[in-house]
């Protein structure tokens, strides 16, 4: 490549001094001959700009044998009559040495002034594009596509795996095909050192391995392999590949914390979740237990005289708090199941109307004769739901509107079809929802601020949002106007339900 | 209520408990003989077949959880030489187990923890149509509070008004209506009115039990009459539900 531009710099200097005789032979009628060494002078001056300093000197040497050869007396001899054109010959490669110097340093402060803008370019790049990544994965994979684009050479990324062995996490995994590579890779990353091809090179390693360290911690390597080993050994790329490689290090190490802190937050989360999960289930366990034994055991107490009145007092508290027990146990069962994923939905074509009534029914010894006015759009289709689970939604939002509000207003239930889905809605005129609470709500074991006096865990909502998540619709929670809260259930229809053969309406019972 | 079917004259009818939990035994026994019933008890599945067979109980009431043999198989089992109503017990979130027990001939279940007055209701109700069984098939007329279904004339009213029924209505009503009291699959439903083709076809049924609450329930919405078992079947209340 510098070979060719060289020839092309002498080639172009062999062309400034034959255009130099060109114009020379068509001026030297009118000219005198000082005036042509001028024009040789020029081409020199401009061959020192173009090719630098050799073309420069080689173009001064032509010049002068050419002009001497051609326009000095005796012409076409190299022979000189008068002694003041050696003079001009002197000059001539005096400022071609000179100004060819010169250019020749201008050209090569430029090249470099170049070579870093674009190598600060490149950093610039890589350090964008690693702030973007949010993964170390990710961030392996920008930096050594990056490397390798920019330096022309093979980049792999190694991590060290559970037990500490260098595994590659992103690149070319050509890098490490030959066993001295993977060695040196390891070696890399036990020692934090670089090793490889410019340091001092073990037998049979040819590429370059850069640990990735933060702290006293390596990371990451970075294994590079250029087909031609001297290449890596250009001290413009070797400070090219440092820099790359500790600003990816300076992104991993980032990432690395930023895991942790993750890590850190969903462990202080689980840890939070799993104490309220205990403190409230040995609470709510506990509370109809010790009911239920203290019932009990007054029952069988043969020595105790309780009336007929108390005795029904004692077993229908039994029979109540064996029912919240029970109700609390399918909670938990079911939370589990949604969470663990084992939940599965089995959507049919239903009636609404159906769903809601059955939920109601079931609802009934609880909600004690309470009014709830269903107010459902006539010409509701047939609905892809899963009827159990369907039914416990609409269940668990009765219970709660039932349960945080006043037994004399009435619990409204409203649905109709609205943009391809449909939309339930389950409203009271109860305590409502302290703000910011509406999402809250759905949180498992979040118990409203306004719900701490009533008994409960705070499950029964984060069901209804997990259900109804599982059939592909939204559930959220707003303040109804005028008071009280509003729940909002949007399932998607999916389709049109299938056909049933119709009868003939007027068709009488046969 | 406090008068159990007798088996004859003088005689209280005997209930066979295939239950593996000693407390649920217990219980069931301490509440059935409050009633009037005798128990005889069984801990495993085969022992509760043998039961059957030696003791032949008016009523099996069988847990589907029994250590040795699938309730589902003792169901089978028993169907195979008898017709004694069964009643099964089971867990919460069992719909498949359920709907399984009674496809394979089960005649009710009741769902744990239940209590005594409903297990009763399904017992008497059990009782009963197996006491009918036998005779004429043909009771004419069957009243359900208001709802009144003339069956050698093919006629429905509510309170003084007749109710047009289409074929398929009627069908499904009657159906309904001769098992009161009892649950009935979807897929019992279906192949018993519409035929067996159509045994998974269950939106037919959706569609049809919504035209008929609305013939003939006040409120569709929260029937009184046409109960939905949810993910199980459908029941018809011996007597409406109270409002």
């Amino acid at each position: 490549m510098a070979r060719r531009e060289r020839g092309k710099g002498y080639a172009g200097a062999v062309a400034i001094v034959a255009g130099a005789t060109a114009i020379s032979a068509i001026l030297q009628r009118h000219s005198e001959s000082s005036d042509l060494t001028m024009l040789y002078l020029l081409g020199v001056v401009i061959s020192a700009i173009a090719f630098g300093r050799g073309p420069a000197i080689a173009t001064a040497l032509l010049s002068v044998a050419v002009f001497d050869f051609l326009f000095v007396p005796p012409r076409f001899t190299f022979r000189v009559s008068e002694a003041r054109y050696l003079v001009t010959f002197v000059v001539m490669l005096v400022v071609a040495v000179i100004t060819g110097t010169l250019t020749a340093r201008l050209r090569e402060q430029r090249e470099r002034a170049l070579l870093r803008e674009r190598r600060i370019a490149s950093l610039h790049r890589l350090s964008h594009d690693l702030a973007l990544r949010s993964g170390s994965g990710e961030v392996l994979e920008a930096a050594v596509g990056r490397i390798g684009e920019l330096l022309g050479i093979r980049a792999a990324a190694l991590v060290p795996d559970g037990r500490g062995a260098a595994t590659l996490a992103a690149g070319d995994p050509g890098v490490l095909e030959a066993d001295p590579e993977r060695a040196a890779a390891q070696w890399a990353l036990i020692h934090g050192r670089p090793i490889g091809f410019p340091y001092g090179v073990p037998p049979g390693v040819r590429g370059l391995h850069i640990p990735l360290v933060a702290g006293t911690k390596v990371n990451a390597v970075l294994s590079l392999s250029a087909s031609n080993p001297q290449a890596l050994l250009d001290p413009e790329r070797m400070e090219m590949i440092r820099a790359f490689s500790s600003l990816t290090a300076l992104a991993l190490e980032r990432c690395r914390l930023a895991d942790d802190t993750r890590q850190f937050q969903t462990q202080v989360e689980t840890e939070r979740a799993r104490s309220a999960l205990l403190s409230s289930v040995s609470h709510d366990l506990r509370t109809p237990l010790a009911a239920i034994t203290g019932a009990a055991s007054t029952l069988r107490d043969e020595a105790s005289e309780i009336g007929e009145v108390a005795r029904r007092e004692l077993a229908d508290t039994i029979w109540e708090e064996a029912e919240r027990l029970n109700r609390l146990i399918g909670n938990l069962l079911d939370m589990t199941r949604l969470e663990s994923g084992t939940l599965r939905v089995k959507k049919e074509w239903h009636s609404l109307e159906e769903v809601v009534g059955a939920s109601l029914t079931r609802l009934e010894p609880e909600l004690a004769g309470r009014e709830v006015h269903v107010s459902l759009a006539p010409d509701l289709p047939l609905i892809p739901m899963d009827d159990v689970l369907f039914e416990q939604v609409v269940r668990n939002l009765v219970e709660n509107a039932h349960k945080y509000s006043d037994a004399r207003r009435s619990i409204d239930i409203r649905a109709a079809i609205e943009r391809e889905e449909l939309r339930l809605e389950v409203a009271d005129r109860g305590v409502g929802l302290a703000t910011g609470e509406e999402k809250r709500v759905f949180e498992k074991f979040y118990r409203g601020s306004r719900a701490a006096t009533r008994p409960g865990v705070g499950l029964g909502l984060a069901i209804c949002r997990g259900v109804v998540e599982a059939h592909g619709g939204t559930i959220v929670a707003a303040n109804r106007p005028g008071g009280g809260s509003l729940f909002t259930v949007r399932l998607p229809l999916e389709g049109t339900p299938p056909p049933v053969e119709c009868e003939d309406a007027s068709d009488p019972p046969a | 209520m406090k008068d159990p079917v007798k088996r004859s004259p003088g005689t209280p009818a005997l209930v066979l408990v295939i239950e593996d939990e000693g407390a649920i035994r217990r219980f069931l026994r301490a509440g059935l003989e409050g009633q009037g019933y005798h128990c005889v008890e069984a801990g495993t599945g085969g022992e509760g077949i043998t039961q059957a067979a030696t003791r032949s109980p008016d009523v099996i009431l069988l847990d589907l959880g029994l250590p040795d043999l699938d309730g589902l198989a003792v169901v089978r089992r028993i169907r195979e030489w008898s017709g004694i109503p069964i009643i099964v017990l089971t867990a919460r979130g069992q719909e498949r187990d359920k709907i399984d027990a009674l496809d394979g001939g089960a005649d009710d279940y009741v769902t744990k923890p239940f209590s005594m007055p409903e297990l009763l209701a399904r017992m008497r109700v059990a009782l009963r149509h197996r006491t009918r069984a036998g005779s004429d098939p043909e009771t004419s007329v069957l009243e359900f509070g208001n709802l009144r279904i003339d069956l050698a004339r093919r006629r429905v009213s509510v309170g003084d008004a007749p109710v047009q029924l289409t074929r398929i209505e009627y069908r499904l009503l009657t159906t309904l209506a001769r098992h009161a009291g009892r649950v009935l699959t979807h897929e019992f439903l279906l192949r018993e009115v519409w035929g067996p083709a159509y045994t998974d076809q269950h939106h037919y049924l959706r569609v049809y039990m919504a035209q008929l609450r609305h013939k003939l329930e006040p409120d569709p919405g929260r029937p009184r009459l046409l109960m939905t078992e949810t993910g199980v079947g459908y029941r018809m209340a011996e007597s409406p539900r109270s409002v």
